[in-house]
Formats: structure tokens, sequence, C-alpha cells
């Protein structure tokens, strides 16, 4: 039976006194902020403004900042809440956020940088994760899209980016079925993206997620269930429309919940899926794994090491709540597990 | 240009002669060079500075030196030397050698398991290597009773990685960015050794070392020899480098790559 009250979860050994915090934060430097990133800013200042109710010292750091990256240097925050994404666009700016924090030595409520920054490439985790016997789709890099197809890999097949997060650049055109689309996307991931694309076959199946929160046991949340309505093959997939644009067909049409009739069996099957995979990994904060069944065999699709914790609308959070958690007790959760991981 | 080297704190190194060595060859060529410590200001100091290349020559502290990249990726800089990726796959051999196997890389046999996990040699023969997550260095285990000792040592939950003991003969190659420093009868780790340079990101000088028979399997990496190590030293000079050159080649590379 899962804890339900937040005592039950927080770290026994190590009361959060009220402390000097630091948000370490994007403000992302265009004008025009895109949906992702206005949820990354304002899920830095929504955590601190709870933070402060709380009655915690925050202070703000501005990662695009030269000037707010030396006052960083230069505080005695005790504990960084980090929410950084992205670099300049380069995604391992996350890594390198959270390697600057521990290079400071101020424990910070990520995964360890080098975790993060192996997540970065897709293929490299599907590598690891294979080699130790967890079924991943067959995939493979292309890196020009005159590159030849593998003949392991048959169509449907679904492609993106191989270090993109936030689903950018899936869309309809993600799933394909022949070569001409094939090499199609492949030329726009490699253009648009500046990175190599990864394709992979398509698994037709149910989709699951699983959150894990971090602790001394880390624990898995209530497995959440993406429905995709009656939805055709080809548009069956979590994409950036389903993600980030509230009026899109896609994003109505996309519906997660908890899962119906999923027998006891699989549903050990994906527990136990995800929590290996966490443990290969050697990850050690707020995680989400998302796999889909086909055939009774658990496939892993991604293993999110920063899956949103805004609010209102990530899953994560909402599985936290399906627990009896408010957002004052998933905030307190992770510095926690930040300060254990200093202890 | 001028060339910010970055020191063990409280300019503590783990190789001062070498360190020394680098900079008079630097200030030789005709660069400008500051010494700044791998402290909590470093990032302060390399704005204030402005150098044109960052020259990272922690190596004691190695939870120290794999962060620095990171810093430096921050601060917009460009640097020679290797990444945090590669830096920190020279200290998770756990994570790497799977990695390198599944890209399809041959490598000496190896068990990756939990320091208290009960486990079955299988095939791997002794002498073994240890090797802990987090730690670059490795340690040789003649026995059982010494394997178990040192194991004992480790807390449970960490993963350890056993190499199992391959008669054959060890040869290494290093290389500079993807190009080769050829030395003799190392041509067969060439190819090897580039695919394992670009699994581990690698960038600026590595060194890989092998043991060949009939098969040619990897078997260590250092992603951050010093310039100067003796053994680089001798092979760049039968490369026809000698060290200038070869410092000059070091700089080149990080300026271009």
């Amino acid at each position: 039976m899962l804890p339900t009250k937040e005592s039950d979860w927080t770290i026994l050994d190590i009361q959060i006194s009220l402390m000097k915090i630091g948000i370490v934060y994007n403000s992302f430097a265009r004008h025009k902020k895109l949906p992702e990133e206005l949820e990354l800013r304002n899920t830095a200042f929504n955590i601190g403004r709870h933070l402060k109710t709380l009655g915690h010292h925050i202070q703000y750091f501005n990662m695009d900042s030269p000037e707010s990256i030396m006052a960083l240097c230069r505080s005695d925050i005790e504990v960084a809440f980090d929410t950084c994404e992205r670099m300049r666009g380069d995604p391992r700016g996350e890594a390198f956020t959270a390697a600057f924090l521990e290079f400071l030595g101020i424990p910070h409520t990520r995964t360890s940088s080098f975790y993060i920054a192996l997540g970065i490439n897709k293929m490299r985790i599907k590598h690891i994760l294979s080699f130790h016997h967890i079924l991943i789709p067959k995939s493979q890099v292309f890196f020009d899209n005159q590159d030849n197809l593998n003949p392991g890999l048959e169509f449907p097949l679904f492609v993106k980016g191989s270090e993109s997060e936030n689903s950018i650049g899936i869309d309809e055109q993600s799933f394909v079925m022949d070569m001409p689309h094939l090499k199609e996307k492949v030329s726009q991931i490699i253009n648009s993206l500046h990175q190599a694309a990864l394709v992979e076959e398509f698994i037709d199946g149910r989709e699951f997620s699983v959150a894990i929160l971090p602790g001394k046991d880390n624990r898995t949340l209530p497995i959440m269930e993406i429905e995709f309505d009656d939805l055709p093959i080809n548009r069956r997939y979590l994409d950036y429309q389903a993600k980030w644009l509230t009026n899109s067909d896609q994003y109505q049409r996309t519906i997660p919940g908890l899962p119906k009739n999923l027998p006891e069996k699989q549903k050990q099957a994906i527990i136990s899926t995800a929590l290996k995979c966490f443990r290969i990994l050697g990850l050690d904060s707020y995680t989400r794994i998302d796999m889909r069944c086909r055939d009774d065999r658990v496939y892993v699709l991604e293993v999110n090491q920063n899956p949103s914790i805004d609010e209102d609308g990530s899953g994560y959070v909402r599985a936290c709540k399906d627990v009896g958690l408010d957002y004052n007790a998933i905030i307190n959760i992770l510095l926690a597990n930040a300060l254990l991981g200093a202890v | 240009m001028k060339i910010a080297i970055v020191e063990e704190s409280p300019l503590d190194a783990a190789e001062p002669d070498l360190n020394s060595q680098l900079i008079s060859i630097l200030l030789k060529l005709g660069h400008d060079v500051c010494r700044l410590a791998a402290d909590a200001l470093l990032f302060e100091n390399i704005i204030k500075e402005k150098p044109d290349l960052v020259y990272s020559l922690v190596r004691k502290e190695m939870d120290t030196a794999r962060r620095i990249p990171a810093l430096l990726e921050i601060a917009a800089v460009q640097y020679a030397g290797p990444g945090m990726m590669a830096l920190s796959f020279n200290c998770f051999y756990n994570l790497l050698f799977p990695l390198l196997t599944d890209s399809g890389i041959l490598t000496s046999p190896f068990l990756v398991m939990k320091a208290g996990q009960p486990f079955e040699l299988g095939n791997l023969d002794f002498p073994l290597r240890l090797h802990r997550e987090g730690y670059s260095n490795g340690q040789t285990l003649n026995t059982k009773m010494e394997l178990n000792s040192a194991l004992k040592k480790i807390p449970e939950r960490d993963e350890v990685i056993l190499f199992g003991h391959v008669n054959a003969t060890r040869k290494h190659i290093y290389l500079l960015g993807e190009r080769p420093l050829v030395g003799k009868d190392n041509s067969v780790c060439i190819e090897p050794a580039v695919r394992a340079y670009c699994v581990m990101e690698g960038r600026g000088l590595a060194r890989f070392d092998f043991l060949c028979s009939d098969k040619v399997l990897l078997t260590e990496v250092e992603m951050a020899p010093h310039p100067l190590e003796p053994l680089m030293v001798r092979e760049a000079a039968e490369y026809g480098w000698d060290t200038e050159k070869l410092i000059q080649q070091i700089l080149e590379d990080a300026v271009n790559g």
C-alpha cells in the first residue's frame, strides 16, 4: 500500500527546517517564448512562491545571465531547486547546470549531472537498457537522410530527434509508412533541430507511464495510461501539439488517466520495468518512464529524467495528487531527497 | 592567445612539474598564460580574465575535474581537453562498458553488479580488476578472498564492474580528435579506438588500451591524459612531434574542433 501522508514520504531523519533555497531557472532569451519555455519559467517562479509561503528564504538565479551565475557562485544558499533545461538552445544545458551546482557543492533537486548527460542521447540510453535486457523498440540513428535503413527495421516507423525533449519535433509526420516519408522526416529533424534523427519501430499498443518519487526507498506512483480516444494508428502518440497546444485536436483527444482493465501480471511487469530502468541508469531524483505494451511485453520508449512538475498540467504532479500529495508536499519531498544526496 | 590554465585548489596540482613544463611551452609558443584555481570563483575569474582558451589540468579530484567542462560550457569559452561526458565515463566504467559492448565494440570480459549482491564469476578469470562507480582508478584482485574483502568495503548499493584476466598482448593508442597518433604495432587499435572515442563524446587527447590476440579487446580508457605524460611525449616523438608541436596541435584541435 502506498503511504498516504507526506511524513511517510519524507526522509524521516532529515527535517526540512527553514532554509536558504536558490531557484535556478532559465529566463530564455527569446522575447516570444515557446509554450514549453513559458511553462518551465512559470514553474520555477511558482515553486519559489510556494517555498516562500512555507517560510524559506528564496533567491532566484537565472542561468541565462552571467551576472546571476556569478551571484550564485557567491551565494550562501543551502540547496538549489533546479528547473533548468537547455542553454542557448543546447539540450546539454540541463546537465551543465546540475554539474555546475555540484561543482559549487550545492545539493540540488535533479538527478546527478552525469546521469542527466547520459540521458540526453536517447540512443545511448537504449544501448544501456538493451544490454541489461530491457525491451526497447528496434532503433537506428540517422545522421543523413541518405543513410540506409537497417534490415531489421520494418514500417511503420517512428521518427524523432535523438536528443530533443518536450516532444519538440514530434508531429503528424513522425509516423512513417514508407521510405520517401522516412527520408523527408529525417531531413526535417536534422535541418531544423540540428541533431541526428532517431528512427524506431512503432509499437502499437497501450501506452503507460510510471512516475517515480525519489527518496530513501524510491517508490513508483500509480501507473497512468494515455488513451488515444479513437485516433487512427498514425496519430496514436503524444506529439508536440498533444503536450503543449491546449486548443489542438491532439491535446483534446489524448487523455491521461488511471488504466482500466489492466491485468495484475502486466501491472507488475510495468512497475518492475520502471524500477529496473531507474536503477540501471543510476537515477536518483524525480523521473517518469514511458512504456508501451504489445503481446504482453513491455517496451520502454523514454526515460524522462526531467518530467514537468508544473502544478497545473503535469502528469507527474497529477500522479502525486492521486496518492494524496499536494504541491507543497511534492516540493518538500524533492528537497529532502536533494539533501539526502548531500549527507 | 590568452590561455587560462585551471589547476586544483589551492594550486595543489596532481602533476605540478608537468603543469609547469606545459606553461613554459605555452609561453615559448608566444601565448599569454594565467593560472586559475578550480574553486567557487572559477566562473567569475574566467569572465573577468576573458581567456581565448581554457585548459583544465585538474586531475587529483576527479569529482571536480569532470564538472569543470560544464562550467566552461556555461561560460561559453573555448576549452582544450575532454568534455563532461567523456571525463565522467572515465569514472563510470559500469555504464561505459555495457554501452560500448551494445555499440558493437569488443571489450575485455566483464560483470556489472551491485557490491552487495550475490554473484557468479562465470567466465571471468583471476586476477580480476575492479572499478567502482564514480572512481577512475581500479584495483587488481588476485583471489576470491581479496575480491570479497574489497566488495565488503564498498556500500552494498554501489555498482562495480569486474574485468576478467585475458592472456594477450597489451597495446594502446592515443587519439587527438579522431586522429590516431600511430606508433609501432598498434594500427589494429585504430578503428575500435575511434569508435569508442565517438561513443564517449571524446574531445582532445585520449588514450585507449587494448588486449590483442586473435581479437582486439578494449580494456581501459583514459580520456584526460596529461599532454606531457612521459609515454605520450615518447609516442608523439615517434609520430614526429616534439613537445612544442604536440601542444600546438592540441591547441589547434581545441580551437578548430
